[in-house]
């Protein structure tokens, strides 16, 4: 697979040029580096809490209950939504 | 960091089109990068070559997701209004983003990576995840719509 030469070889070159001069601008290695930066603390901060409920008891009943709390949600709901039924 | 950040803002740009979007994308690279450093086994690609596969994903999604809002012909329009002296060079530059712009997304991204990127056909196979062979037959054939564009273009001057 051979290619032919461009046509007008001196301008196609000088497109791709003006393509690969294409400069990002100065804030966008800062706005990178800030929101991977964010991530890292978010991230920190999960670390933390999951370190939290697993070393204080307190904290692990808590969570459970909340877990229970999600866990139970739908049940409350189909039982407030029965009420609205004649059967 | 600095050293990878301007490849994948390039690609995006030549790839999309768009600036702003580029600049977006290469955060969401960045940041799926680093969320997913883990993944990266260095003896399979290097990191850069790693990094435009993620860019190249997020920008095909991007290509898929949105409509089709570019108006070239009012940036051509404004361009050459500027320009008015180099309006012959404008107006075969406007033929070649069209003719870009046209070809499918395969065939870009081949194209972007091997002729602006200068990435080995080896490394664009790998982002492509395809074979060698295919990288050279999208490049060859968006090369062949990129002259048939050009050969138009002379055709009408004459």
């Amino acid at each position: 697979m051979i290619d032919e030469p461009m046509p007008e070889k001196p301008m196609y070159d000088e497109w791709i040029a003006s393509r690969r001069a294409a400069r990002a601008p100065c804030e966008l290695t800062d706005r990178v580096m800030a929101a991977v930066e964010m991530r890292v603390v978010q991230r920190k901060h999960y670390v933390r809490l999951a370190d939290r409920i697993n070393e204080s008891q307190p904290a692990r009943m808590t969570a459970c209950l909340v877990a229970l709390l999600v866990g139970f949600l739908p049940f409350l709901f189909v039982a407030y939504a029965a009420q609205s039924f004649a059967f | 960091m600095e050293q990878f950040h301007l490849p994948v803002f390039r690609f995006a740009r030549n790839l999309i089109g768009d600036e702003h979007d580029a600049e977006d994308i290469t955060q969401e690279v960045f940041l799926a990068a680093f969320n997913h450093l883990a993944t990266y086994k260095a003896e399979r690609a290097s990191f850069q070559t790693w990094l435009f596969t993620i860019a190249r994903n997020r920008c095909v999604n991007y290509i898929k997701r949105r409509r089709p809002l570019i108006d070239r012909d009012a940036i051509a329009n404004t361009q050459q209004a500027a320009n008015s002296d180099e309006s012959a060079q404008s107006e075969f530059w406007i033929r070649l983003e069209k003719a870009l712009d046209a070809l499918p997304i395969e065939q870009k991204t081949a194209f972007v990576l091997a002729e602006i990127e200068g990435l080995p056909y080896a490394d664009i196979a790998q982002i492509e995840q395809t074979t060698l062979g295919t990288v050279k037959s999208r490049i060859h054939r968006a090369k062949q719509h990129l002259r048939d564009a050009m050969e138009r273009t002379l055709g009408e001057k004459k």
